[in-house]
């Protein structure tokens, strides 16, 4: 007979085995053109207005969230 | 007016009426985030319905690296990288803007985390659909970095968003 302990235990068991959040983690390693070609994104920090008004409003945003205790309505987050 | 909760996921967090419209995420979600939580693979954020703590909208970051193989970039051979894994909205609350703003959480989530150990990139990866979302549809500065099988990797530059928020 199994237990609800046991029980458990199973389940947990099956689920590590479908743990779906790896399935595509195999190693992403980069080819050589990739390696170029992130080195010249990574050496660019230019950015346009949008891109800047973008990282801002994620700023504010968070602002927003922990001056409220983390609350706020579906209609500000869709105005956003 | 619905009331929204930002919190990290326990277990007191109502999962199971969640329904993204795909049943690999909803497993996911019902199954193995609280277990990959626990066991500290990766970390889940959510947006839950204040008055019943159901999930509305979820999404999990990890670290991670990219592997530069025999040749190096900066004279390191893998890149401290952030891990946007999962991203999911329930079907009744999409196209609220739910998803732009978990993106926006999770680059300041990054961010303060590569205050503690460096990382440099918020890495997604994306379904082939969703690619011209990130890229197109909003102006998140989202780079495209490599497409798979049945998925997009993308990225965005942690310093960029650092640097525009000084």
């Amino acid at each position: 007979m199994t237990t609800p302990r046991e029980k458990d235990i199973k389940k947990e068991e099956k689920a590590s085995e479908e743990n779906l959040f790896f399935d595509d983690s195999e190693e992403i390693v980069l080819t050589e053109k990739e390696i170029k070609d992130l080195k010249k994104k990574l050496e660019n920090l230019e950015m346009n207005e949008k891109t800047r008004s973008f990282f801002k409003s994620a700023h504010e945003l968070f602002k927003y969230l922990e001056q409220n205790e983390y609350t706020i309505t579906l209609e500000e987050i869709e105005k956003d | 007016m619905t009331d929204l909760i930002f919190k990290e996921l326990n277990k007191d967090v109502i999962i199971e009426k969640f329904n993204c419209g795909d049943e690999d995420f909803n497993y996911f979600l019902n199954n193995l985030v609280l277990l990959n939580q626990e066991r500290k693979l990766s970390r889940t954020y959510t947006f839950c319905l204040k008055a019943s703590n159901e999930i509305i909208a979820f999404f999990t970051l990890s670290a991670s690296q990219l592997n530069t193989g025999d040749s190096r970039i900066f004279h390191i051979d893998k890149v401290p990288i952030v891990l946007l894994g999962r991203l999911g909205v329930d079907i009744n609350y999409k196209g609220k803007n739910l998803g732009k703003a978990m993106i926006k959480i999770a680059l300041k989530k990054s961010l303060e985390a590569s205050e503690i150990i460096a990382c440099r990139l918020l890495l997604v990866e994306t379904t082939l659909d969703m690619k011209s979302y990130y890229l197109k549809k909003v102006n998140m500065d989202f780079e495209w970095f490599r497409d798979r099988k049945n998925t997009s990797i993308l990225f965005i530059d942690l310093k960029k968003y650092e640097q525009s928020i000084l």
